[in-house]
């Protein structure tokens, strides 16, 4: 085969680029200690890395999420422990208060403890979470979820919002319990009664109507499930008022003298009205078979400290406190209920993180296996590259030097 | 004397061959230079007597020795390898600007719904709100910075496509002029070629090759034709064409190879294969444009998605959800998708844009629409890359029409659109330069839904409802806001489910919490399943409620036994497919006079499409008189009762109860002080009969479902008179559904179709009794509500392209696949073409190459016959010398 001069040289300079360009992506392996440089390299590899380095920074999110529930939830279940604590100081206060005869004195000083623990519970109820927001407040975490209203009653005032979060793909876990299930929607041992104040009334200060008591159950059984509306209208420059059955509007005080702080006693109810109220004003007693805790609370405290020293006012007080621990018993059963929830919450959590760490491990041994250099392999790769190069070298130094011109 | 003259042969002979040797010794390092070979001939002989006498040697042909096969071979090996390796240096790096963590989309997508995410875990956190316009702005940047890298790419692209045009005509040019100087040159017809213009002319061939495909023709002349490509012509013995860029970088559009000077202009672009041409082209159609497309796709669609998501949900200031991103058929964008070819006829009037309508169907192609004639409405739409004709048609004669693509539309607004228009039409190509964020600050994030339940706390039953899902806002089929939730975030109307029994309820609208009232259209009588989950209100977008507002409805009874009044009615219903638009029409439905709302319900509910369920409600108000007997019947059951001054609820119930034919019939009975509400949940007559006693008086009233202020009432006064009442049925119809009738008896004859989809869904559970209620309501406050957010941020992991089988991710990680996988291809094509193209350059060499060594022994040879011919002319000359001096 002829050969001719231009190409000896030309083939020659090739083989050293060729051999270069080897060598320097060696190098970069070795530098970088990657296997896959760029996506050209291994395209299907460099798309299962991306996939696996997402599936990475997923899986940190969860666990970065996982942690934050785990103090939210962890903050929860304190505070259902505070609460049950003061649950068992109030009925340790009431067993107290139903034992053996006590002075008007001391029922007052036990009212007093009472609206202490009472308080200790709303701030409970209104805790706020690691972020800020109230734990028990449902959608509505911005404002304190129990508060007084008009009559100074306590009142819940979020939602039923049920939040979730996501802590592993497909899998979610509710972070809350709303205040109305944790603490208001509580079964009563008998049937109860909540009052409150029309919204639209007209009055300003408001008047109010007390939380009230029964002070008769015989009677207030009878005439429940009816609920009973207060009306106020004047004559001559009195006030007076009436009430009626909501349902089918039969009367049982019609149009009486008002005034304000006596008590009104129908159907087996006695509650109070305070304050200046207008015509037209209006005011419910609303029976149920629920009754928040707070509603418990206060109905005991009413009851210590307005039942009369009479036979009649002795049973009433009786039935308070009978109704007061059965209630506060229920009050406990669904704290413990939600704390239980809270707990199997938690463990689910920390069994989530395992898997979650356990699967991170796998993916970055499989991200490992396919990204990175085995160097043993791309050390011995440079140094033959090195030899084959320096051979190049020498021999076409050697070849190129040759020329019969040389001879003549 | 011959012999001086044999021996000047020789040296004349071999003083040519020396000057070859030097002349190729000189040229050993020229371009294309074919080694040149001195042929030798010897002189004719002279006759003598005693034979013949040598005369010596001459020059038959300086030839170079140049194969043009080999030439042929070389030319195709250049055109393969060199569009290989540009192709390779257009991608080079390409590949790495997609795949790198640091520059592509990947990251900043994945930490985009991370910030969601987060954001979702503490809906009320400000600065995680914040982070997430942040994280947008990011990506929108990020877009923006790949886009803007992909388009200096297709700058530099063309830049190269424009000087490889101007090599290709200066090339054209010089082999033009060479084929004239060649056919003209001296000597041709003796056979004696001129080599070095052959050498000229070949290297500028090969040269040409290297830009683009070559074939070569050579005429009897000597000139060579020159076709590039699939077979355009370049080189014509003396003349050559000139090729051109189209546009510019300023303008929209694609730009296009045209031939210039040979007539009109024309598009050939098609036309081009090999060479780094083809290569530029092959990169800047198939590879560049796809992918610019296809990540506008990206940005196109998580625009479409955020933003359908996002204004779901309800925002820290009680509003619903404003776009998340720029809308991505805003005018200006929408217009900027189509553009007109530059020699459209004039006026310069066209008006047209391209909406995007799904993007889940949308793919990445980018289109020719081209209007074809003979008339002015023919079109013709083409794939912009292989040339495919994707649709043919006729637009419609009054603007504006719409063409209607898979995921896209083109819509021609206005303007004088006529045959030989062209236009190019990119929806996607812009999407990633397009994209932006519209919020401006994290209180705008939706990350609540706007609705809300409650529980009222007096609910005897065990039924529990969720807080709802948001389906849509708007309809998905005309894109119309819907109504139930207005643009501040409110339900409009807020509403009541009221359990009527434990497998009946309805749903009122409570504005006023004091005077429930009907919804439009009314749900007064839904079927409740106890025990089981059951979807409150329609998921079916497009389906409607007609109500039964003819004749029948103020119809309140007759006294004929069994007969409520109501007149025969022929019904019928068309389906109209929303795919297809054809409209079938279902057997007519024949209601027969006096039938029960029930057996209307049960006929109605055999047609496809069609589910209705019936009601009847009556109240008894103003009893009077002793010793009546009231007997009430329902669909052959038969309840009697003794009523002596008042009538009271619990001793009609008692009757009902100890009558057991009732006891399969669904009835409820209600007594709210003033009267009785008796209530059959299935739609039977119900039949009221007063016999005997004296006095006797009932109002019976026919409760207006639609109004409640608006009763219908019949008063039963003398002894022995009868009613028979019959009930509503309010016809649910799914979308596309339609009924007319053939008179007002029963429904009007073409009753309006009312719209039963509200966008939202509640599951309501367990065992609700009688009388529970649910109420639903705005979520206004709901600061620590996270639906959305938790919606959003799963947005990542959903299916969105190609039918919602590819994610984001899987979407650009496709795309840099690709990208990838063609790199990888085109190295190892490049190599491979590499290797091709050194073997017929060896051949070549082998055939045409110096090599000095061998040059250098022929300098010896022919050295060496010069001073040996030298020496033959001094003996010659030694021998005359001789002969002289003989005769001395």
């Amino acid at each position: 085969m002829r050969v001719s001069t231009s190409q000896i040289f030309n083939q020659g300079i090739q083989q050293f680029q060729n051999l270069n360009s080897q060598q320097a992506r060696t190098q970069e392996q070795i530098a970088t200690g990657k296997e896959v440089l760029k996506p050209s390299d291994d395209p299907v590899a460099s798309t299962r890395i991306v996939q696996l380095k997402d599936d990475l920074s997923q899986t940190d999110k969860y666990l970065e999420t996982i942690g934050l529930t785990q103090t939210r939830l962890e903050r929860e279940d304190d505070t259902l422990s505070g609460y049950t604590d003061s649950l068992a100081r109030a009925r340790e206060l009431m067993v107290n208060a139903g034992s053996g005869s006590l002075s008007q004195a001391d029922r007052q000083s036990i009212a007093g403890e009472l609206r202490q623990v009472k308080d200790q519970m709303v701030s409970l109820a209104n805790t706020r979470g690691p972020e800020g927001e109230h734990l028990f407040g449902g959608f509505q975490g911005g404002e304190k979820p129990f508060g007084e209203n008009v009559s100074g009653n306590i009142e819940y005032r979020g939602d039923e919002g049920q939040r979730s979060v996501q802590i592993d793909t497909g899998v979610s876990l509710k972070v809350n319990d709303n205040g109305k299930e944790t603490f208001v929607s509580i079964p009563s041992d008998r049937p109860t009664f909540t009052t409150r104040a029309a919204g639209t009334n007209q009055a300003d200060p408001p008047a109010r109507i007390s939380t009230g008591v029964v002070s008769n159950r015989e009677d207030f059984e009878q005439f429940y499930p009816d609920d009973l509306v207060i009306e106020f209208s004047e004559d001559a420059g009195n006030k007076q008022y009436s009430v009626k059955s909501r349902e089918t509007g039969q009367v049982f005080v019609d149009k009486a003298d008002y005034s304000s702080g006596n008590p009104i006693e129908v159907n087996g109810v006695r509650f109070e009205v305070s304050g200046e109220p207008e015509v037209g004003d209006s005011f419910f007693v609303e029976t149920g078979d629920q009754q928040s805790v707070f509603g418990t609370m206060e109905k005991m405290i009413q009851g210590l400290e307005t039942h009369p020293n009479t036979s009649a006012g002795r049973k009433a007080l009786k039935d308070t406190i009978d109704q007061g621990l059965a209630n506060l018993d229920n009050a406990e059963k669904r704290a413990t209920e939600i704390q239980s929830g809270v707990g199997s919450r938690l463990n689910t959590l920390e069994s989530t993180e395992q898997f979650l760490k356990d699967s991170e491990v796998l993916s970055k041994e499989t991200l490992s296996e396919l990204e990175d250099l085995d160097y043993a392999e791309a050390i011995s790769r440079l140094t033959q590259q090195n030899f084959t190069l320096q051979a190049a070298q020498q021999s076409f130094a050697r070849i190129s030097r040759l020329s019969l011109f040389d001879a003549l | 004397m011959s012999l001086i003259n044999i021996g000047l042969t020789g040296i004349r002979a071999n003083q040519a061959a020396l000057d070859t040797t030097g002349n190729n010794i000189s040229n050993a390092n020229t371009d294309g230079y074919s080694r040149q070979r001195v042929d030798f001939a010897s002189n004719p002989s002279q006759a003598t007597g005693d034979g013949y006498i040598g005369q010596g040697v001459n020059i038959a042909d300086i030839q170079r020795l140049n194969d043009e096969f080999i030439n042929t071979q070389l030319r195709s090996d250049t055109t393969l390898h060199s569009e290989q390796s540009s192709l390779l240096q257009n991608l080079s790096g390409l590949d790495d600007l997609l795949g790198n963590e640091n520059t592509g989309l990947n990251q900043s997508l994945t930490q985009l719904f991370g910030t969601l995410q987060s954001a979702a875990e503490n809906p009320s956190s400000g600065p995680l709100r914040a982070q997430v316009l942040n994280q947008a702005d990011s990506l929108v940047a990020r877009f923006s910075s790949v886009d803007s890298q992909l388009r200096d790419r297709e700058d530099t692209v063309n830049n190269r496509i424009q000087s490889d045009l101007s090599e290709i005509n200066s090339l054209a040019d010089g082999i033009a002029e060479l084929n004239l100087a060649i056919a003209e040159a001296p000597g041709r017809a003796q056979g004696r070629e001129a080599n070095d213009l052959l050498d000229k002319r070949d290297e500028k061939l090969r040269q040409l090759s290297e830009l683009v495909q070559v074939q070569s023709s050579e005429n009897k002349d000597g000139t060579v034709d020159v076709n590039i490509g699939k077979g355009q012509g370049l080189v014509s013995k003396g003349s050559s064409a000139t090729l051109a860029l189209t546009g510019s970088t300023e303008l929209a559009g694609k730009r296009e190879i045209v031939t210039q000077g040979i007539g009109e202009d024309r598009a050939i672009t098609h036309e081009i294969t090999g060479g780094s041409l083809g290569g530029n082209l092959t990169f800047r159609d198939e590879v560049l444009e796809p992918t610019i497309n296809s990540i506008g796709r990206i940005a196109i669609g998580l625009s479409e998605t955020m933003n359908g998501q996002h204004e779901k949900g309800l925002d820290l200031n009680g509003q619903l959800g404003r776009n998340f991103f720029t809308d991505i058929n805003g005018d200006e964008v929408a217009r900027g998708r189509i553009t007109p070819a530059q020699g459209n006829p004039g006026p310069d009037d066209r008006e047209a844009r391209v909406n995007i309508t799904d993007s889940s169907k949308l793919g990445t192609a980018s289109y020719e629409l081209e209007f074809t004639g003979p008339d002015d409405r023919e079109y013709r739409l083409r794939d912009a890359t292989t040339g495919e004709i994707a649709k043919t048609g006729k637009i419609s004669d009054s603007l504006p029409s719409t063409i209607s693509m898979d995921g896209f539309e083109i819509k021609l607004e206005g303007g004088s659109f006529q045959a030989g228009d062209k236009f190019t039409v990119r929806p996607t190509y812009s999407g990633a330069q397009d994209l932006g964020v519209a919020l401006s600050s994290g209180d705008d994030l939706a990350l609540a839904l706007p609705i809300r339940s409650e529980t009222n706390s007096g609910n005897q039953g065990s039924g529990s409802i969720n807080q709802g899902t948001m389906l849509d806002v708007r309809d998905p089929v005309t894109g119309r806001r819907l109504d139930s939730i207005n643009q501040k975030g409110e339900l409009t109307p807020p509403m009541e489910i009221r359990f009527i029994s434990e497998t009946r309820y309805e749903v009122l609208d409570v504005s006023d919490p004091a005077n429930p009232k009907a919804l439009e259209p009314p749900i007064n009588n839904a079927r409740f399943e106890p025990g089981r989950t059951n979807q409150i209100f329609s998921g079916e977008p497009g389906s409607s409620r007609i109500t039964m507002e003819g004749n029948a409805l103020e119809e309140i009874g007759t006294t004929n036994p069994g007969e409520n009044g109501y007149g025969a009615q022929e019904v019928t219903v068309r389906t109209r497919d929303p795919e297809t638009g054809r409209i079938t029409t279902q057997p007519p439905v024949d209601l027969n006079a006096n039938q029960s709302a029930r057996e209307i319900a049960d006929k109605l509910r055999n047609a496809e499409g069609v589910d209705a369920s019936a009601y009847t409600e009556i109240r008894l108000e103003e009893f009077s008189g002793d010793d009546v007997q009231l007997t009430l019947k329902v669909a052959g059951a038969e309840a009697t009762l003794d009523v002596n001054g008042a009538l009271d609820a619990q001793s009609l119930q008692q009757a009902i109860d100890d009558s057991s034919d009732f006891s399969a019939l669904d009835l409820t009975v209600v007594n709210d002080g003033d009267g009785i509400n008796l209530r059959s949940n299935t739609g039977e007559d119900i039949q009221i009969d007063l016999d005997g006693g004296t006095g006797p008086q009932l109002d019976v009233v026919k409760i207006n479902p639609y109004d409640a202020t608006n009763n219908f009432q019949a008063e039963l006064n003398p002894t022995d008179d009868s009613i028979t009442v019959g009930g509503v049925v309010d016809p649910e119809l799914a979308d596309g559904v339609r009924l007319t009738a053939n008179n007002d008896n029963i429904f009007q004859s073409a009753p309006t179709n009312q719209d039963n989809y509200k966008g939202f869904q509640f599951e309501l559970s367990g065992n609700p009794e009688a009388g529970d209620r649910f109420r639903i309501l705005s979520n206004q406050n709901g600061t620590s509500d996270n639906r959305n957010g938790l919606a959003l941020g799963n947005l990542n992991a959903k299916g969105v392209f190609e039918g919602g089988s590819e994610s984001f991710s899987d979407a650009y990680g496709s795309v840099v696949e690709d990208v990838g996988s063609r790199t990888r291809t085109a190295q190892v094509d490049e190599e491979a073409s590499r290797t091709l193209k050194e073997q017929s350059q060896a051949q070549w060499e082998e055939q045409s190459g110096v090599n000095l060594d061998e040059e250098a022994g022929k300098l010896v040879q022919f050295q060496n016959a010069y001073s040996a011919s030298a020496q033959v002319v001094s003996v010659a000359r030694e021998l005359f010398n001789t002969l002289i001096g003989t005769f001395r």
